[in-house]
């Protein structure tokens, strides 16, 4: 069954234990970046393993592929020349870390891991989840975030 | 894979690590104890803080490795040149209650009075407590209905932000209050967030006791009274309330002022209200302070120190020109720093960190409880117990472990330290920050964070190059621009070694403080 990494906004308090988390599990650069507007939100971005890829479409050397199971859109280490297509091309600019050939410096969502994504695991409030379609729907992530904040309310 | 504690602060998270024939090399987030397998960084740095290569695994006498047996031969030999009154013992937070006993153990065998913590940071005086201070634990945590925190919690102990955040959400009516010099990601979740002048949050914690108690002094703080008086009517309706605080280097003008006013201020509130300090493992005050230790150097009435624990005195280099005095030093270390290799010419002993040693530490989550050590001492390393009892000569019989000491703050003395508090002045002044994703700089490199006002004025732009000068330092630093931080403010995380070694120790009020200080700041090309 496929699953997304969710963030509950309202539980994210910007401590970076994610990237962190990922940086030693890549034994390299960490490909989940805190970012957001500081002390009012903060929103831990990474590959959205998107259902229509553009990364994928954009790559020349056909290096991008999505597992059809999993959902997991990953990089070959061996077929990726460094053209930085795929980060032009990534509408979350997610991919945009440094780019090294036959290095596939991408989030595959610790791929094979049966307690899902490290980042999600180390979270210490529990924001980051990795959930089904049908498990997020049941949850009402960054509920008290919009209550709080009135630009939110207007929205 | 092996279940184990992390040893990093006070909470004691539990995780677990994979361990190989080449030590640890992994970590895998093993939904136990009360973090459920949850970590901040510092706790995902665990694996490569037990395998790395700066950890000392054979002694060390003049920069040469030398065996165990000699390590304790020279010691032993030295302490008989002294006369007791010319040694001193210290220690800091990296022991575990069955280690402090031995260590008071041994101290008594061999007549020597003077002991001190060598966990000379400013959560230190959190330990100096107030006698009709309520302390908190983690049930009150949760049970609490308002929380009132002083300085970025949430950043410096990630854990904790879910049980709060839990309470906080749960209904409309539980506030969180934030007390804080610059506007912090705990500040961020405030209801109300009390933003102070830099160096005056305890005065403000004054001002708000006062009115607690009916005295309508003049406010020293510079926090308007309505503002004060709304927080305090919230706490004092609230059921129930937890004033948590917590400290950083470089960020206090007077360490035992800040922590004797947060706690004035938690016992002045009206019903079942409690005080929580959060810190490194629980440091435990000797009969002196490390300043009459560094006093007692410098007027050469101590001439041989020994030090027990993972942070030996040498990771502060404002520390070495006392230490230099001494005629013999023996510390136990965990990593060595590369610096202090080259300078000092004592004796190091490797030892172990609490996540191998095992043993009872007192933790917030759990109390007093039993380390789980599933993870084999580094090869070469021997614990403090063994030391000790080796440095005995074996003379040490079976010690019952023994409660920590808590000593009693003064609430006169501390109310007369702050009125002779001195507020940092001048164009540019260092502060402090400890955030867990700095870590000793395994995440982030050494960063300074101004106001968009100051890098106009100094030309620079996000990004830039700026070197820092301080009266016993200087460091570059890339240039961070945040209107969170107060006008002539440069902040620095004190978890990076360069920014640490900037702040001067200021001993002459009895205490070790690393108050702000004054530095000269220009641009590098």
């Amino acid at each position: 069954m496929q699953k997304r990494l969710v963030v509950d906004l309202d539980y994210c308090i910007g401590c970076k234990s994610c990237s962190s988390a990922c940086k030693l599990t890549f034994k390299g650069e960490n490909r989940i970046v805190v970012s957001g507007v500081e002390t009012v939100a903060y929103l831990p971005l990474a590959c959205r393993h998107c259902e229509d890829a553009l990364c994928l479409r954009a790559c020349p050397k056909e290096a991008i592929s999505k597992d059809k199971e999993t959902g997991i859109v990953s990089r070959s280490s061996f077929k990726c020349v460094g053209c930085t297509s795929c980060i032009y091309a990534c509408p979350f600019g997610v991919l945009d870390s440094m780019l090294l050939r036959h290095i596939p410096d991408k989030c595959n969502l610790c791929k094979g891991d049966e307690d899902g994504p490290n980042c999600v695991s180390s979270c210490p409030t529990g924001a980051l989840k990795f959930l089904t379609d049908e498990e997020i729907t049941k949850v009402q992530v960054g509920k008290q975030f919009v209550s709080r904040l009135a630009f939110w309310r207007r929205k | 894979m092996q279940k184990v504690t992390c040893n990093f602060c006070t909470l004691g998270c539990e995780t677990s690590l994979n361990e190989s024939d080449i030590g640890v090399v992994d970590i895998k987030y093993s939904k136990s104890g009360a973090n459920e397998g949850r970590l901040c960084s510092r706790g995902n740095a665990l694996p490569i803080y037990l395998s790395a290569n700066q950890r000392l695994t054979s002694p060390l006498r003049n920069g040469q490795e030398i065996n165990w047996k000699d390590a304790f031969n020279e010691i032993i030999s030295a302490l008989k040149n002294y006369k007791a009154s010319e040694i001193a013992i210290t220690y800091d937070t990296n022991l575990t209650i069955e280690e402090y006993s031995l260590v008071s153990e041994f101290a008594k065998i061999k007549g020597i009075t003077k002991l001190a913590s060598s966990y000379i940071e400013p959560e230190h005086y959190f330990n100096y407590v107030l006698p009709d201070v309520k302390i908190a634990n983690f049930d009150d945590v949760k049970d609490s209905k308002t929380f009132f925190i002083i300085g970025d919690l949430f950043s410096q102990f990630p854990v904790i932000a879910k049980a709060i955040l839990d309470v906080r959400y749960c209904s409309k009516q539980n506030r969180i209050f934030v007390l804080d010099s610059f506007v912090t990601s705990t500040a961020g979740f405030a209801d109300t967030f009390i933003k102070t002048d830099v160096g005056k949050e305890a005065l403000v914690l004054l001002d708000m006791a006062n009115l607690a108690k009916g005295k309508t002094d003049e406010l020293k703080g510079g926090i308007e009274h309505s503002v004060l008086s709304g927080v305090l009517n919230s706490l004092n309706e609230s059921e129930k309330a937890v004033v948590i605080a917590s400290n950083s280097f470089g960020k206090t003008t007077d360490p035992m002022v800040f922590s004797g006013m947060a706690q004035y201020f938690a016992s002045s509130l009206k019903g079942d209200k409690k005080f929580l300090w959060l810190g490194e493992s629980a440091s435990v005050p000797g009969n002196v302070d490390f300043s009459d230790i560094l006093s007692g150097i410098k007027k050469k009435e101590i001439k041989c120190l020994l030090n027990f624990g993972a942070m030996s005195p040498v990771y502060y280099p404002q520390i070495w020109d006392y230490l230099d005095e001494l005629e013999f030093m023996a510390s136990t270390v965990t990593m060595m720093p590369e610096l202090a290799k080259n300078r000092l010419s004592y004796l190091f002993m490797p030892t172990t960190l609490l996540t191998e040693t095992g043993g009872t530490i007192k933790t917030f989550f759990d109390g007093e409880k039993k380390v789980i050590n599933g993870v084999k001492p580094l090869s070469g390393t021997k614990c403090v117990g063994e030391i000790v009892y080796a440095l005995a000569e074996n003379k040490i019989s079976v010690v019952s472990p023994g409660k920590p000491v808590i000593k009693e703050l003064n609430l006169e003395e501390v109310l007369s330290r702050a009125a002779n508090m001195v507020i940092p002045q001048g164009d540019y002044i260092l502060m402090g920050e400890k955030t867990a994703y700095q870590f000793k700089g395994l995440f982030s490199e050494p960063i300074v964070i101004m106001n968009s006002h100051n890098a106009k004025k100094l030309k620079v732009k996000e990004g830039s190059v700026v070197e820092i000068k301080s009266s016993v330092g200087e460091s570059e630093f890339k240039v961070n621009i945040s209107d969170k931080v107060p006008e002539r403010v440069l902040l620095v995380s004190t978890e990076l070694p360069e920014a640490r070694s900037l702040f001067e120790l200021n001993i002459s009020s009895g205490i070790c403080e690393f108050p702000p200080i004054e530095v000269s700041v220009c641009k590098r090309d």
